[in-house]
């Protein structure tokens, strides 16, 4: 595959999204738009409490009530083993998944569901929820993961011990997994070191913060088949974990997908679906559930808060010479934090000869944590970078300078094992330090921060179709929810790869009837694997021209060749025949064999890694204690942007819910472990007016291992942003801030201590 | 001949603390086989919640059936999902 580009005609492009026009007139279906007739409304009944045994629940009441057409506890489901097994590309415990969507013996986190119930009207459902009857025995509870690993901790589950330690432990722990990576000798390296720092963080769970909220429309007819329309990021993987939840066979199921109005990460996990699901088994008639945003913030999955210690020594002249790294994430209320990747991408930017990385995955009774943008990544990524800018202080180097010296390049092998191949790590800093931003001076009160990024990017099983109509347009059938601009983007691929106008392909996203598996939107993997597919079922298409051409012709198929969206003749001694379109060939396509139309399924590899450097200019206002971004840019190595514009929005993308981590956004607990802040009023993520225009830089080094060298590029953008603000804040007031958020309370805290 | 990278908490459980060693296979399936052999039990430590192998830089989240034909190095990586 090519590793130098050519020129192309619509890679690269600003083409016309083609969903734009459904999304901005209003025609576009969301999760909540769909409706059946006959429908009832589903409400789930969630738990007041953090922790604490159900001794019984009491439906009779609600049963009886006029409308009520069905109630599920969880008696309603399958006990399943307690095991890790594979549901498409990733690996589920579906004993937890199903506890963690329906409470059994104990809920473990306030909002946990307890019940759930399905009713004739919103009404309805609400005041049957409100005649269950449930007793608990409130148990106490555990939010922090420091608490939670102490050995006086309330425990949550009896039967957890903790894995990776040696001998195996006899009592249980709320410590589910302990994780290491290591190379050469840390003591030596520190040994060698100029100067050490050495400090503590604390990141605190941050929403995904879509805004639609998960809603879905599941109906169940009585002979088993069962359709469900829902807001996800994989259709497939949907109805995989319906599947195994509630014991059906993968057949019964399909799962359309609406339009989603954001996932992040969020919604790569099921809530509601396996609920209405099972509701409309019982009621055989099709069941509504929406979630409104209190629900999305009690119960649905954020990212790991964290506990993190970050040593790193280094040489007066910058090498760093030693890191060690210990990083505590809180799961929530079941095993599963990304603490893996967090350890992996830890240290994954730089050469360093001697490094160790500990991790904790930690049980706390808050809800199940889901994977949010580059999960895990952000988190250790934000504390080693902060550490890098205080060397970089302490040394008197520049911070871009001091990343360059210790850069991961092609070569170099990553702490986690693999050596990287072609990696444009080095070119994102180069590209910053000649960029406008970096050169640009900054004013009283004002500070510049840096920080980079890394995230492995993946591939996984993809599908394509392209049907070619006889007018020679094109259907093109995938089967990833467009999340980021997926349709846009792998039409143009279909255009480059056929020498058709992009305006004749049309996109359209299968329900899981129409295509083979295809692994979720996530990943940073959709453009990269879902274009692999696309390339390979255009190809497919361009043979089967090829076939028909050399019928047509009268000539042997190996004598017709394709160039520039033309069947011609391969030389003089093929024949003088005039160079047939797409559209000529597939005019005939009757007459020739039947329709026309390219498919193609794999398992892509050769995802290429991701690596990005991000610029922050802030005012901090001595007052208030509140911190404006005055100017962010934002670097990144994508491979090659198919559509740049789309690119360009995932790059701000990121970084503004970045912003929004580093500055605002928490949870607030009360002594109950009940959450205060369940709401976008008081859970702050950035808006409009919270944030410059934030610039971009695209780099390209192009992946090797893809058609048009594409990388990936959605999560990369969320890993800087926290270390480049806190960066940038330390410049600004002098103090190198470690626990998020960076909020107006605590900077003011910090400024009265240095005074 | 293929040199198999392991983490230094994998060599210390299973390989007396060898992180690069060297095994005779022609498919990862038999790499596997290969290993757990040598190193009995290793297999299921390495497959507990999924992996991806990591074949001369690249990774395959699923490479059961590569053939290592050409293959100077390997490593194993839990498998990674994403957002």
């Amino acid at each position: 595959m090519a590793t130098a580009l050519k020129d192309f005609k619509w890679v690269g492009t600003r083409a016309v999204r083609p969903d734009g026009v459904e999304k901005v007139t209003g025609r576009a279906k969301f999760g909540a738009d769909f409706s059946l007739p006959g429908m009832l409304i589903g409400k789930v009944l969630r738990s007041p409490h953090a922790h604490a045994k159900i001794k019984s629940i009491n439906i009779e009441a609600a049963r009886t009530l006029n409308g009520v057409k069905a109630i599920i506890t969880g008696s309603d489901f399958n006990e399943l083993p307690s095991e890790w097994v594979p549901a498409g590309e990733v690996q589920i415990n579906f004993r937890d998944l199903s506890r963690s969507i329906m409470a059994r013996n104990k809920v473990l986190f306030e909002g946990h569901p307890v019940a759930a119930v399905a009713a004739t009207s919103e009404i309805i459902a609400r005041e049957a929820l409100a005649l269950i009857k449930v007793e608990y025995e409130i148990l106490p509870h555990v939010i922090d993961v420091e608490a939670a690993m102490s050995p006086d901790a309330p425990i949550l589950h009896e039967d957890l011990f903790t894995a990776g330690v040696e001998p195996s432990p006899k009592t249980a722990s709320n410590i589910a997994k302990r994780v290491d990576y290591s190379s050469g000798n840390i003591d030596d390296g520190f040994k060698e070191a100029d100067v050490i720092i050495e400090k503590h963080f604390t990141t605190q769970p941050v929403h995904q913060g879509y805004i639609e909220p998960h809603a879905t429309v599941a109906s169940a007819s009585e002979d088993g088949q069962c359709s469900i329309w829902t807001s996800t990021q994989g259709q497939y993987v949907v109805r995989a974990y319906c599947s195994e939840v509630l014991q059906l066979d993968i057949s019964s199921i399909r799962v359309t997908p609406s339009e989603i109005g954001g996932g992040f990460g969020g919604k790569t996990t099921v809530y509601l679906e396996p609920l209405a699901l099972a509701l409309s088994k019982k009621a055989f008639r099709p069941v509504k559930m929406v979630m409104s945003r209190e629900e999305v913030f009690r119960s649905s999955g954020p990212t790991s808060g964290s506990s993190m210690k970050i040593k790193i020594g280094a040489r007066s002249d910058g090498t760093i010479t030693a890191a060690d790294v210990e990083l505590k994430y809180q799961a929530g209320a079941f095993p599963g934090s990304p603490i893996m990747p967090g350890c992996m991408c830890a240290l994954a930017p730089y050469n360093i000869s001697n490094a160790k990385v500990v991790g904790y995955d930690v049980v706390v009774n808050r809800p199940k944590v889901v994977a949010y943008r580059a999960p895990g990544a952000p988190i250790s990524e934000y504390a080693v970078e902060c550490v890098i800018n205080e060397i970089a202080t302490k040394l008197n180097i520049d911070p871009l300078d001091i990343r360059e010296k210790n850069a991961a390049k092609e070569g170099t092998r990553a702490l986690y094992g693999p050596q990287f191949g072609a990696i444009g790590y080095i070119e994102t800093l180069l590209a910053a330090r000649g960029s406008n931003h970096y050169k640009s001076k900054l004013h009283e009160n004002q500070g510049r921060g840096v920080a980079s990024g890394f995230w492995f990017n993946i591939g996984g099983e993809s599908c394509a179709t392209i049907n070619i109509n006889t007018d020679g347009t094109a259907e093109l059938v995938l089967g990833n929810p467009d999340i980021g601009g997926s349709r846009a983007s792998l039409a143009m691929i279909a255009a480059e790869a056929l020498g058709i106008d992009y305006n004749k392909v049309h996109p359209i996203i299968s329900d899981t009837s129409g295509l083979g598996y295809n692994f979720l939107t996530g990943g940073s993997r959709t453009t990269f694997a879902g274009g692999l597919a696309v390339n390979e079922a255009a190809e497919d298409v361009v043979r089967q021209i090829r076939e028909r051409a050399s019928k047509i012709w009268d000539i042997p198929e190996e004598a017709v060749t394709w160039e520039d969206g033309f069947v011609r003749p391969a030389g003089t001694n093929a024949g003088n025949f005039e160079p047939l379109s797409l559209a000529d060939v597939a005019g005939m396509a009757a007459k020739t064999g039947g329709p026309i139309s390219g498919h193609a399924q794999l398992n892509a590899q050769g995802a290429g890694p991701g690596f990005g450097t991000h610029i922050c200019d802030v005012e901090v206002d001595e007052e208030t204690g509140r911190v404006t971004i005055l100017r962010y840019t934002v670097v990144q190595d994508v491979g090659k942007a198919i559509h740049p514009s789309y690119v360009e929005g995932q790059m701000q993308g990121g970084a503004s819910q970045g912003i929004g981590w580093a500055l605002n956004e928490e949870y607030i607990y009360d002594e109950e472990g009940k959450l205060q802040n369940a709401g976008f009023l008081d859970y702050r993520i950035p808006v409009a007016s919270d944030l410059p225009m934030i610039d971009t830089i695209i780099v390209e080094v192009p992946n090797p291992r893809h058609p048009y060298g594409v990388k990936g590029v959605g999560e990369v953008p969320i890993v800087p942003p926290m270390a480049a603000v806190a960066g940038a804040i330390a410049d600004a007031i002098g103090v190198h801030l470690t626990d998020l958020p960076m909020s107006p309370p605590r900077i003011l805290k910090e400024l009265n201590k240095k005074q | 001949m293929v040199k198999v990278i392991l983490t230094e908490s994998l060599a210390k459980k299973y390989t007396s603390g060898e992180t690069q060693i060297t095994i005779e296979a022609n498919t990862i399936q038999k790499l596997f086989v290969n290993l757990n052999e040598r190193y009995p039990g290793i297999n299921k430590a390495l497959n507990h919640e999924g992996i991806s192998v990591v074949i001369d830089g690249e990774i395959f989240q699923d490479a059961l059936y590569e053939r290592l034909e050409g293959v100077s190095e390997i490593c194993f990586i839990p498998r990674i999902g994403g957002g």
